[in-house]
């Protein structure tokens, strides 16, 4: 008979393999969105504060594009 | 492609993924769902939102508006009264200032030339038309909208000339119509929706469906 610490360590090692194992699939999942054919097709900036400062530069207004990876 | 050229573009994807950047700028630019596609300047203000078609065409048309937008605010702040009218203009076009709040700031920059009036006609109808339908949340509402938008026309306010906008204003004064059991408004709805998206193929079962409708008034007033 398992006595109630050892659930319970087995329940939070198990949640934390499934949350690497969901973390792999998320990640590879964001990967192949910013593999699209929409994104492929110009550079992207991915990180903000980056596009803001090229816009500072540049003049050039920001056109920002929000999706999604994690689902349909 | 030109449009990439002449704009920094930033995709944000919501992975999901602990430590990812940036996972709360949706909500906090205002998007509710996805894609959604906005212009902002260099400190993140949005400039614009796209609601046109998702091509090129359709971004480069926005991002015209938002380019224009951003010279004119530049002139404007160095003080040119007859610039400052064009921005206020642009500023109703992008919805950055309400109707009401644009007629009171016209007061302050003096007479507008005769093109700009016949802009500022244009700008001031579209904006009070989306001013109406953004309060709008059930179908009750809708009927609401459209009723205002048959008091507008009884009283021969300028029809609004964007797209977003005159669909809108037709399509809701029709709802309102139907329910009022009033076959000549209505008519008068539809006929300016063909005019200018009759020959739409992807329109053709949507004014097929309202030409029924339409006839079903006219034979229930007999």
């Amino acid at each position: 008979m398992i006595d109630r610490k050892t659930a319970a360590l087995s329940a939070a090692v198990a949640c934390l393999l499934g949350s690497a194992a969901w973390g792999q699939g998320l990640e590879e999942k964001r990967d192949q969105k910013l593999k699209s054919p929409f994104l492929s097709k110009a550079a992207w900036n991915t990180d903000f504060a980056k596009a803001k400062e090229e816009s500072k530069k540049s003049g050039k207004a920001i056109f920002a594009y929000f999706t999604r990876s994690y689902s349909p | 492609m030109e449009f990439s050229k002449g704009h920094v573009l930033y995709c944000n994807v919501m992975s999901q993924v602990p430590g990812d950047k940036d996972q709360q700028l949706l909500q906090e630019k205002g998007g509710t769902g996805f894609p959604y596609l906005i212009f902002m300047d260099a400190e993140g203000n949005i400039l614009a939102k796209h609601d046109g078609s998702r091509d090129a065409a359709g971004f480069s048309e926005t991002g015209k508006k938002v380019s224009g937008f951003m010279d004119l605010r530049k002139k404007a702040e160095k003080g040119d009264k007859a610039t400052k009218i064009d921005y206020l203009i642009a500023q109703l076009e992008l919805e950055h200032v309400k109707p009401d709040e644009a007629e009171k700031r016209l007061k302050e920059l003096g007479k507008p030339s005769k093109e700009q009036q016949a802009k500022l006609d244009s700008a001031l109808a579209n904006a009070a038309v989306l001013e109406i339908a953004k309060s709008v949340k059930s179908k009750e509402g809708v009927i609401g909208a459209g009723k205002k938008y048959l008091e507008m026309h009884k009283a021969k306010k300028p029809v609004p000339s964007s797209e977003r906008a005159f669909q809108i204003y037709w399509i809701w004064m029709m709802d309102a119509a139907e329910g009022l059991k009033d076959a000549a408004t209505y008519e008068t709805a539809l006929k300016a929706l063909k005019a200018r998206f009759g020959d739409l193929p992807d329109a053709q079962d949507f004014f097929k469906g309202k030409e029924e409708t339409l006839n079903k008034l006219k034979a229930d007033k007999k």
